[in-house]
């Protein structure tokens, strides 16, 4: 199976069959395979945290289905499963703090699986060690920077050994440091561990590492393709309230103005070689 | 001067073993009309500082002075005043609203101050005119109704129709969509053009501050490191980015093209000017060649 994820013409209702009910979610499909870096991207409203949340059960579809690993979301039983498959971590580091220490806080979710205790210490190491936060093992957490904590709040997470992992804005209230630590982090665990990530954002430079962009708009999906395919497409971005980074708006214009350039500019550093060559 | 910030110190918790330097012998002027851009990474003393201007924290040495009045010395002050001139939007306002509607929330400020109800109510339609809010679509709603963005921009009304002469806005736009973002931004720059306030603005989003601010302060340690006119500043791109702070990505392709031998200038923030200068730095390549 190259799947992990099957969303499968889901629509979802807050507040289902009740007079305020809002469609959040209208008819979407989706599959996500194994291994893939997909960033989600639209405003706010557009649908992204209920479809993140609808990915790990914590909401269950009014129509359609979601297959996690080859279970269903909306059977009771499979949710222990489904939600040891797929980690979630949310925007809000504060949060998802429970504990005094780094390290007991780690502990939390492998200490609820039962695990026995010198599994977990082994567990939290490792988790520790990966993401890069061992040092800081014994410190309590408010004492630690905005990056610090959200990179505390993944290896919560990957202390339970998911093998999805969902980023639901990770880096909206870090500031351009903190941003650099958790991305570098997220990418790492892609690359090198193999976790699958759904990693959703509205800053557009955070999308470029990623395999595949979809874009939402008022519960769909409106735009997809690599992160060059999306990027070169402005004005589609621009209807949906989205902007595209700065290189690639400039490398545009400067086509316009004749200057010899790939359409799907994407890096600095791919500017830079195309200007420096350009005769 | 409208504002002066005078060899100031602080530390938190001190006399404990969590003592910890906030701010270090800092001196800033402000003055009347100026939109400042206060940046620096997080844990670098901006909104300690800013929380010092309206007497929320009390040096523990050092002063500031509002006109010429020294806000901590020995004179009996009207606290009730210096906090209605200089308003002070903290980071997630929104986390504030508590009337029970937008009309209530936004009235409370200028009901403290004892006037009239019509006067109240034309403060009140001012403000959220100033917000971009509809005054008869959200006068009756509940703040907590409101999308993210509005009620941000409803608890900054709430500030606003004090009709501060200075407007301190500690990260304004964090967490919101690039939509939200824009909005709040032009909104901004209008409470300074037309409405002539003097702005501190504190951000660590280097590239919608460098757009709209007269002049960045930036701070590192407790201190202020950097200051002048957001070319000034730009210019000293790469100790920026040592600080950790992120430079607009245009910069940045500035100062690696410029690490390529080629002769293009730094200090540029917006898209536009990165054009004019690599098109100029493309005809002088030109030239040389004919």
């Amino acid at each position: 199976m190259k799947e992990i994820i099957k969303v499968e013409g889901v629509s979802f209702y807050y507040n289902y069959g009740k007079e305020d009910q809002v469609l959040a979610l209208d008819d979407i499909s989706l599959n996500i395979n194994k291994g893939e870096f997909i960033t989600v991207l639209g405003h706010n409203g557009s649908g992204k945290s209920t479809l993140a949340r609808l990915l790990n059960a914590l909401l269950i579809p009014n129509k359609g289905k979601v297959i996690v690993d080859g279970l269903m979301t909306t059977q009771t039983d499979n949710l222990w499963p489904i939600r040891q498959t797929v980690g979630m971590v949310f925007q809000n580091p504060d949060n998802q703090i429970v504990a005094t220490t780094v390290e007991e806080d780690v502990a939390f979710g492998p200490e609820n699986l039962g695990i026995p205790s010198h599994t977990i210490r082994e567990r939290v190491d490792e988790a520790l060690k990966l993401i890069g936060i061992y040092h800081l093992r014994q410190r309590p957490p408010h004492h630690l920077s905005g990056g610090q904590k959200q990179k505390l709040a993944i290896a919560g997470v990957v202390a339970m050994r998911p093998r999805c992992l969902i980023l639901d804005e990770p880096t909206a209230l870090l500031d351009p440091e903190g941003r650099r630590e958790v991305m570098a982090t997220v990418k790492k665990l892609n690359r090198e561990e193999k976790i699958t990530v759904i990693y959703i954002t509205h800053f557009m430079e955070e999308a470029i590492i990623s395999d595949r962009i979809m874009v939402m708009d008022q519960g769909r999906f409106v735009m997809e393709g690599t992160p060059k395919g999306v990027f070169s497409r402005t004005e589609k971005l621009r209807e949906v309230g989205l902007d595209v980074p700065q290189v690639t708006e400039l490398a545009q214009i400067l086509r316009k103005d004749g200057i010899h350039l790939p359409l799907d500019t994407l890096e600095i550093e791919e500017l830079v070689m195309s200007l420096c060559s350009s005769k | 001067m409208l504002l002066q910030v005078k060899n100031l110190n602080y530390f938190y918790m001190p006399g404990t073993p969590f003592e910890f330097r906030a701010l270090n012998k800092l001196n800033l002027s402000i003055n009347k009309g100026e939109f400042i851009g206060l940046i620096g990474r997080t844990g670098s003393g901006k909104t300690t500082l800013v929380q010092h201007f309206n007497g929320l924290l009390k040096p523990t040495e050092g002063t500031v002075i509002f006109k010429g009045k020294d806000i901590f010395g020995t004179e009996m002050i009207n606290w009730r005043e210096i906090r209605q001139k200089i308003g002070l939007v903290f980071q997630y306002p929104e986390e504030q609203l508590f009337g029970e509607t937008v009309y209530e929330d936004v009235a409370f400020g200028p009901r403290k101050l004892k006037i009239e109800e019509g006067i109240v109510l034309e403060k009140v339609k001012q403000a959220l005119s100033m917000v971009n809010l509809d005054f008869q679509k959200v006068k009756d709603r509940s703040p907590f109704s409101l999308s993210r963005g509005e009620m941000r921009r409803a608890a900054i009304a709430g500030v606003l129709s004090m009709e501060p002469e200075v407007l301190v806005l500690d990260e304004p736009t964090a967490g919101l969509d690039p939509r939200g973002r824009k909005h709040l931004l032009a909104r901004v720059d209008s409470f300074h053009k037309e409405a002539g306030m003097t702005i501190v603005f504190v951000s660590h989003n280097m590239e919608e501050v460098a757009r709209l601010a007269t002049r960045l302060v930036v701070m590192e340690g407790g201190e202020v490191v950097l200051e002048g006119s957001p070319g000034q500043v730009f210019e000293e791109s790469e100790k920026l980015l040592a600080m950790g702070l992120g430079v607009p990505q245009v910069t940045e392709l500035m100062l690696a093209l410029k690490k390529q031998g080629e002769k293009v200038q730094t200090d540029i923030f917006t898209v536009d000017k990165a054009r004019q200068e690599i098109l100029k730095m493309l005809k002088e390549k030109r030239g040389q060649l004919c």
